[in-house]
């Protein structure tokens, strides 16, 4: 065990390993997607919450697009002639991340009580003051929600963007799971994505409890009571 | 289009062709979810009848559900090497927290009163369990296994990486041998199985909610 570390830790720190280079691709391969997925996402969301039609077929779209395995979005864009490497890569876990953000951006929209936005208006807020201190803050937990979701999962698929060369952790992996006599690789690799993914759910989770106006914070559940909430999409993986 | 619809592909004498690869991805997702639930079934009534239990259970299965699958794969193979532990294993794990927190909720869900009125006619609680409670939770367990059926088609793809052969096999020998066609065609057959497995336990769960609904009336 002890021994199975210092292997690994000489491993990153071999210059011949790239650990720095991979690093930085892991990083660029999740922030990138995370990015842009919130710039399409949440503007779309805005534009149909309100329009029947529309958020019906973009909430429908995004359930049928989640059932898409992500393994086949990376290769879709390679025969699809966008080509390998971190273009392709960047595409498909755009497209993963859109889902969670659009579907929680219509939501966040929709939960705000109309009572309340006429509430605001009777005590003669202007229309930027009841969106700026009304809606964004109400709205905000929920989208916070749909981000983190994207985001955990973004970064949990990144290291597939290996299998179509975009570079990252996911080399090592890759490259371990070919060289069955020495682990050191592979668990190099799948440590360093382990740690990631639990670092951004942590740090997205505490970011969800600070936008959260504490009016609206629901009150931790008691000692030992259940969440009462079943899982009807998937959850972040 | 040309490999899907090519006849040597779906010849039923080469053990990996078309059908058995597909026969292989239900396999293991069928597999998944019955061992998923042997497990998780026991675990949630733990859960529901030992609140104190409720904490760390959850807080086990989250935690096993943010590891990476390739990742989760990666700690795998130093352990089992190339065998179908390797792939089932973190399916397996992955859907107990979606399994379990439903079967929770839902047995939670249920209204005591209903199970005072079983009792009062004389139902012993395995009667209770598997008359009034199932039944009235089934609706919302079904809607955890339509997410875990339909994530678990997903995952199973990286099987041919640690020695599975399934549908995903086809997108694996596709990279590997530079086939546009093969790749497609893996690509085509596992997102119809994904959205045929989820419209399926949709249809299953409108079914029980109607059931459900008359039952309550």
């Amino acid at each position: 065990m002890i021994n199975q570390l210092q292997e690994m830790l000489r491993f990153i720190q071999d210059p011949a390993n790239q650990f720095a280079l991979r690093t930085q691709q892991t990083l660029l391969l999740s922030i990138t997607p995370i990015l842009l997925s919130m710039l399409i996402a949440i503007p779309l969301g805005i534009l149909v919450a309100r329009r029947p039609v529309a958020a019906f077929l973009a909430t429908m779209l995004s359930g049928l697009g989640r059932a898409i395995p992500v393994l086949v979005l990376l290769v879709v864009m390679v025969v699809a002639g966008v080509g390998i490497g971190f273009k392709p890569a960047v595409i498909a876990l755009t497209l993963l991340g859109i889902p969670p953000i659009l579907l929680n951006t219509i939501e966040g929209i929709r939960s705000i009580d109309p009572a309340v936005v006429d509430a605001a208006r009777g005590m003669g807020m202007t229309q930027r003051q009841i969106l700026g201190r009304i809606q964004i803050p109400l709205m905000l937990p929920v989208l916070a929600a749909g981000v983190r979701t994207a985001a955990v999962q973004i970064v949990a698929t990144s290291p597939l963007a290996a299998i179509i060369g975009a570079g990252g952790y996911g080399e090592y992996i890759l490259a371990g799971l070919s060289n069955l006599a020495d682990h050191t690789e592979l668990l190099v690799g799948a440590t360093s994505v382990a740690l990631l993914a639990l670092a951004t759910e942590f740090g997205l989770a505490a970011l969800q409890r600070a936008v959260t106006p504490a009016g609206v914070r629901t009150e931790p559940p008691a000692e030992g009571q259940a969440e009462a909430t079943p899982v009807e999409e998937p959850l972040a993986a | 289009m040309d490999f899907l619809l090519h006849p040597a592909n779906w010849d039923l004498t080469d053990p990996s062709s078309i059908p058995y690869l597909f026969l292989d991805h239900l396999y293991i997702t069928g597999l998944t979810l019955l061992i998923g639930l042997l497990i998780a079934f026991p675990t949630a009534f733990l859960v529901v009848r030992y609140t104190r239990l409720n904490l760390p259970v959850q807080t086990t299965a989250s935690f096993l559900y943010t590891i990476p699958s390739f990742a989760f794969l990666g700690f795998m193979i130093s352990i089992t090497g190339f065998s179908l532990a390797t792939i089932l294993v973190p399916l397996i794990a992955y859907a107990q927290v979606v399994l379990i927190r439903n079967i929770v909720a839902a047995v939670r869900a249920v209204d005591p009163t209903l199970v005072e009125v079983g009792r009062a006619m004389g139902m012993n609680p395995f009667q209770l369990q598997r008359r009034v409670v199932l039944p009235l939770a089934l609706p919302i367990i079904v809607a955890g296994i339509r997410v875990v059926a339909v994530t678990t088609i997903g995952i199973a793809t990286l099987g041919p990486y640690v020695g599975t052969q399934n549908l995903g096999t086809l997108i694996y020998d596709g990279i590997y041998l530079g086939r546009n066609s093969e790749i497609i065609a893996g690509a085509i057959l596992i997102t119809a199985l994904a959205v045929t497995v989820d419209l399926l336990l949709v249809g299953v769960q409108r079914l029980l909610n109607r059931g459900g609904q008359v039952a309550l009336a």
